[in-house]
């Protein structure tokens, strides 16, 4: 009881409609991780918008130079243009962010889906299975998808999305087998609909709040995991502009030239804190708000 | 009324309360005596709750109260810091919420509940604090309240629950009490008990404002009356005024809107009769249709064929099946430690066409499991539903799935029961959908049907949330009938309503029942509108059917001793009135 407060002498707070309008709106934080997102799209879609120069192609000669008006970030090893290479990097980080998200998010919907409504021997088998691979650290599964699959960048994107499918498909799961004991999925049956639509058009839908939540923050998750492997050598090859493999073959130069190491961490830790603000902002200002209604 | 009492443990003048821009109360004065019961009756948005609350600094952000006076015991309830509001509320004022189980914290045993109260504003320490609780336990009707105090609220009955809420409002010996609907959510003989325990504690001194939107539950407890609509006093009087010469228009609207004994056959509301029509659906499945189109053409009769048993048609099906038949139900659920929970043994009933069958219990009683059944959304362990003389429980959900479009639902909640991203076009279209109405025709058909629950198009783009109960019930009800159903079950279909939105609901259930001949099998815990609605009446306790009959010969010559409990449970205001 003590929980309700009145102050009928305090100011007046702002009436509900207010206080949630203010609630969404936008934060000068979430305005500028969108700001960011938007230059990394842009960046990733035509990167010859930002640099004319060539991000495979150096100059030996300009090797380990420093930031000046023909480089601005400076040149790495190989005397590459460092800014060239990160902007030319930014498609491999965002694709494998949002491809291996997505990656997620579907299997994890059809997995959750088929689990939670169909029950019996089929719910059994998915849960177990599912069970077992989360038993395994998410490393090592991505260990696994690339010694079958082999290197390169689409083995890193499965290698990454499978990780994601079985904690997306829990969520879906346990979503799934609260609203097909609900009430409008009991009163649905007793109208006389279809399985079919009752799964595709009331069961899904009001299942997927909290897997979507699950799949914004996971791209933020993903690109550090995929820039992880790439520094690993299990990602992207050598001459590709991949942030995590720049990094990792910067560090031997840690000491002469450590901005070869520092500028892609920087890139990275910038896109993923973007990406994830953003993608929360979103994620409360239309999903969640729909959900509740 | 109005007259300055010395006397009184509460005085309020002229109190007002708005919202932002919104006026939730003007105006209201009373007075609060030691021992005597004020209560405050009105329908939801009247502005009861929010008064009774003012007394306790409770109502809620955004609000500005005014009064010349607001005064309890010796404070000004004015100029409190919520400090000193803390101090005043549980020592000096309790309060009864509706809801135990949400107002006790589930994660407490009552024992501490009542305890936290009581120490808070006592400062006991645990030991003698604990011998007091289970004394107050055992004063508000517990029976062994050291075994009780150690549990958690979901472990008790609603019953406890409630006397455990009150124990706790209680525990620090406030002189006024606010109840705020302290029975609403619970069975008429739990019901019955409550209010006895209030009364017994007026007797013993305390003062006691009643919430509620029941004229009936009042007249039981209270000495002064005051009803309350949109924030204004509509009338104010002792019991016998109001409930036996009402001045108002707006409370004999409220008393007749009360169904009982009296009522039956008589219209509640003071709306017209809607006009209901069976539609005419194209492109439905023939075959599946062929029984209803030949029924339909005869409909006027045979309400008269049944009745007299003649079976001479040239029907399809035999005249003289009931249209719903449950034979020998039994159900059973896995309980702890392997054990089963039977809450069906061997129940049948016979819902004959064109008529009501109305089911009452209490929560537990097995009613709903029946609907469940019924409705073929749960197989019954053994015994079977019968639709029209013919297989209907036993079916296979697809074979059942041709046959839904004759049995309809309406539950008790309707925003539950709709898709949450649904509004109402969507969830009027598919109902349609399901017996064939093209994608074009549904938006003219589905307004159609709003307009014969008395609602119209400019609802088709509502969201359920943006409507009132009684406009949810209404959806509710145009969903069932865009199958053209032959059956109605409704479950607990007007318990979440106001009472003049009920009696606008049971004469559209009332309406439609007597134009398109649907037969309802009418689930209740409410005897009052189960008398009003049904011609049968089956009474069902620990999931048997004790007595079963003509509704008219149950409700006046009870056999069974739990039908005779119930029924003198009911509070009714036609009781006589003591002198106070």
């Amino acid at each position: 009881m003590s929980l309700l407060r009145a102050r009928p002498d305090g100011p007046p707070r702002l009436p509900r409609s207010e206080r949630v309008r203010s609630a969404h709106a936008l934060h000068p934080g979430v305005a500028l991780s969108a700001l960011v997102v938007l230059l990394l799209l842009v960046a990733a879609i035509w990167p010859g918008i930002f640099t004319g120069q060539d991000p495979i192609e150096g100059n030996p000669a300009d090797a380990f130079a420093g930031s000046s008006a023909a480089h601005i970030l400076g040149t790495d090893q190989l005397g590459r243009d460092l800014f060239s290479r990160i902007i030319h990097g930014t498609i491999y980080s965002l694709s494998l962010g949002v491809g291996a998200s997505l990656i997620g998010l579907i299997g994890g919907i059809i997995l959750g889906v088929l689990a939670g409504y169909s029950r019996g021997i089929w719910d059994r088998v998915i849960t177990r299975a599912l069970d077992v691979l989360l038993a395994f650290p998410e490393v090592l599964v991505a260990l696994l998808t690339i010694t079958i699959l082999g290197p390169g960048q689409w083995s890193l994107l499965w290698a990454v999305g499978l990780g994601r499918i079985p904690g997306a498909a829990r969520l879906v799961r346990t979503q799934v087998l609260q609203i097909r004991g609900s009430g409008f999925i009991r009163s649905g049956i007793a109208l006389g609909l279809s399985p079919a639509r009752l799964v595709l058009r009331h069961v899904v839908p009001n299942s997927l709040g909290p897997v979507l939540v699950h799949a914004v923050i996971g791209v933020g998750v993903c690109i550090i995991f995929g820039a992880a492997l790439s520094f690993l050598g299990l990602g992207a090859v050598p001459p590709t502009p991949e942030w995590g493999l720049m990094l990792s073959e910067a560090r031997q130069y840690l000491s002469i030239a450590p901005w070869i190491a520092i500028w892609p961490g920087v890139f990275i830790t910038l896109t993923v804190i973007s990406v994830t603000v953003t993608g929360r902002w979103l994620q409360q200002r239309f999903i969640s708000k729909r959900s509740s209604l | 009324m109005t007259v300055e009492n010395p006397e009184a443990l509460v005085s309020v003048r002229d109190l007002t309360i708005n919202f932002g821009p919104h006026t939730a109360v003007t105006g209201l004065s009373f007075d609060l005596a030691p021992g005597r019961c004020v209560a405050l009756v009105g329908e939801s948005g009247s502005g009861k709750s929010v008064s009774a609350r003012a007394l306790l600094g409770l109502v809620g952000p955004g609000s500005r109260v005014e009064a010349s006076e607001l005064r309890l015991g010796t404070h000004d309830l004015r100029t409190l810091t919520p400090a000193q509001w803390r101090g005043v509320r549980g020592r000096e004022v309790g309060l009864v919420l509706q809801d135990a189980l949400v107002s006790l914290d589930p994660l407490n045993t009552i024992g501490s509940e009542v305890a936290e109260s009581l120490r808070l504003h006592t400062g006991l320490a645990k030991k003698p604090a604990a011998e007091i609780v289970h004394a107050l336990l055992r004063r508000v009707g517990i029976r062994d309240p050291e075994e009780r105090a150690a549990q958690y609220p979901h472990q008790l009955s609603g019953g406890l629950r409630q006397r455990a809420l009150i124990a706790s409002a209680v525990a620090a010996g406030p002189r006024v009490l606010i109840a705020d609907e302290p029975t609403t959510a619970l069975d008429v003989t739990v019901q019955a008990q409550v209010l006895e325990l209030l009364a017994e504690l007026k007797r013993e001194g305390t003062a006691l404002l009643l919430v509620s939107h029941d004229l009936a539950v009042v007249s039981e407890l209270a000495d002064e009356i005051i009803v309350l609509r949109a924030g204004a006093v509509i009338e104010r009087g002792t019991p016998a005024q109001i409930l036996h010469n009402p001045r108002a228009d707006y409370t004999r609207q409220l008393l007749d809107a009360v169904p009982s004994a009296h009522t039956r056959g008589e219209r509640l509301s003071p709306l017209p009769p809607a006009v209901f029509t069976r539609p005419r659906v194209a492109g439905q499945d023939e075959a599946a249709r062929v029984g209803d189109s030949a029924r339909l053409g005869t409909v006027p009769a045979r309400s008269e064929l049944t009745e007299s048993g003649s079976s001479e048609s040239g029907l399809t099906v035999a005249p003289t099946a009931p249209i719903l038949e449950a034979r020998n139900l039994v159900k059973s659920y896995p309980a702890s430690r392997g054990r089963r929970t039977t809450v069906l043994h061997d129940v049948s009933f016979t819902l004959e066409r064109g008529k009501t069958l109305g089911i009452v219990g209490e929560s537990g009683s097995g009613k709903s499991t029946a609907a469940a059944i019924a409705l073929g959304l749960t197989p019954a362990d053994s015994g079977e539903v019968l639709l029209d003389g013919e297989a209907w429980s036993s079916l296979r959900e697809r074979e059942r799935r041709a046959r839904r479009h004759r049995i309809q639902t309406i539950s008790q909640d309707p925003l539950g029961s709709f898709d949450p991203r649904s509004n109402v076009r969507t969830l009027l279209g598919e109902a349609l959908s399901t017996v064939g109405v093209p994608r074009g025709a549904r938006d003219d058909a589905a307004t159609a049907l709003l307009e014969q629950v008395g609602l119209s198009a400019i609802h088709l783009g509502r969201h359920p949330l943006e409507l009132s109960g009684g406009q949810r019930q209404r959806i509710a009800i145009a969903q069932a009938l865009a199958t053209n159903p032959e059956i109605i079950v409704c479950d607990e279909p007007v318990s979440a309503l106001d009472v003049s939105i009920q009696a606008q609901v049971l004469d559209l259930l009332r309406d439609l029942q007597d134009q398109l001949h649907v037969s309802l099998l009418f689930i209740s815990h409410d005897l009052g509108v189960v008398r009003h609605v049904a011609h049968d009446v089956a009474v069902m306790q620990h999931g048997r059917i004790v007595e079963f009959g003509e509704t008219g010969e149950v409700f006046d010559h009870p056999r069974h001793p739990y039908t005779r409990d119930l029924i003198a449970a009911i509070p009714t205001i036609s009781a006589p009135l003591p002198a106070i």
